[in-house]
């Protein structure tokens, strides 16, 4: 595999998890009523959509940016935690089609799972 | 103060005062609106950029919609060396994630530009090919460029 490609898995791998900060970030802004809930099924269909890419981005074992050498030496945990959030974010983007935005909000503590992840398998932000 | 009582040569400094003024101000709006232009170009690359990887993730990718994106991506590969004007880096009040570097290592970032430029070139053919695991291939090796200059010359956001 060349260089480029290399990065080129580590750069998608990222702009996954970047579109699921962007995307839980109006998600948490809808849930607080800040924003109108007109976006509620888009954005719960495009977290399902991400998730679902999460694990064939991840799959190539390519070490690099803050991934921990954990994710693919523990690949059966941090799998399993890919496939629950494909699970759970396919449940929350059902609801979200609904436009049944208190099943959603009480899902959000539990379904994403977000630092759980992060807290073990993502390592501290380069230095400038 | 009212004009007709300034005498000629005030009068005419003050209309250079003015007058400078006058084209002063759109220069000071300039590097902001080059700024604009460069963060909306690179957002739509990125748009591009998704929607070219979400066709390839589909069960049996769209033709039409690999093409679009890749067009898009072609222009802005175009595009992207009219996007770093002197004077549109980093400075006070103005928000940008271009790295100051950019403006005095031009060889090395030129490079990177070139190498986003080639393998926009790449993706090009491979989608013209056909062949779904080439364009794949191609796909990949294009986000790497996207990284290397990034991981350079693009300050680091979280
Ligand atoms: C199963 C583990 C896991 C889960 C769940 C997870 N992430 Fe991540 N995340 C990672 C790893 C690993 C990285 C480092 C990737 C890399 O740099 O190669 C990362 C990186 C990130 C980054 C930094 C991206 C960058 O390059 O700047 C953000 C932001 C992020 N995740 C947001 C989220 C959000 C929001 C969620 C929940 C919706 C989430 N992540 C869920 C493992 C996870
Ligand atoms: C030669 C350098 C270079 C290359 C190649 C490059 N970028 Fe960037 N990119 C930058 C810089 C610098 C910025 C920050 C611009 C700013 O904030 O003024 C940026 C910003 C971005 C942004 C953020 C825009 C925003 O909303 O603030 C996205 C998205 C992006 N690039 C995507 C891509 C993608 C996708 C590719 C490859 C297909 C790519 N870039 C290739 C240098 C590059």
């Amino acid at each position: 595999m060349s260089k480029a490609e290399a990065d080129g898995i580590i750069f998608e791998r990222q702009n996954l998890m970047l579109q699921f900060d962007k995307d839980a970030e109006l998600l948490g802004e809808i849930a607080a009523g800040l924003k109108p809930k007109d976006k509620l099924a888009e954005v719960t269909a495009s977290i399902a959509e991400t998730a679902a890419a999460s694990k064939g981005a991840f799959e190539p074992r390519v070490p690099g940016g803050r991934a921990k050498p954990e994710v693919w030496s523990n690949w059966a945990d941090y799998s399993r935690r890919l496939d629950d959030l494909e699970k759970n974010t396919k449940q929350l983007a059902e609801f979200g089609a609904k436009g049944d935005l208190t099943s959603v909000t009480n899902m959000l503590g539990g379904a994403l799972q977000c630092k759980e992840c992060h807290d073990v398998y993502r390592g501290p932000k380069k230095p400038a | 103060m009212t004009i007709d009582r300034l005498k000629p040569a005030k009068l005419r400094a003050l209309a250079v005062i003015v007058f400078a003024g006058i084209a002063a101000a759109p220069l000071l709006a300039a590097p902001a609106d080059q700024i604009r232009t460069r963060i909306d170009g690179y957002r739509d690359l990125g748009a591009a950029f998704k929607t070219l990887n979400d066709g390839l993730r589909a069960p049996s990718p769209q033709p039409a919609v690999l093409r679009a994106a890749t067009q898009r991506i072609r222009a802005a590969a175009s595009h992207q060396y009219g996007w770093y004007p002197a004077g549109s880096g980093p400075r006070p009040g103005v928000k940008t994630a271009a790295k100051p570097e950019i403006w005095t290592q031009g060889p090395r970032f030129r490079q990177l530009q070139d190498g986003f430029a080639a393998q926009a070139g790449a993706l090009e053919r491979a989608v013209g090919g056909g062949n779904v695991a080439a364009i794949r291939t191609a796909a990949r090796s294009l986000g790497g460029s996207c990284k290397a200059c990034h991981d350079q010359f693009r300050v680091e956001k979280n």
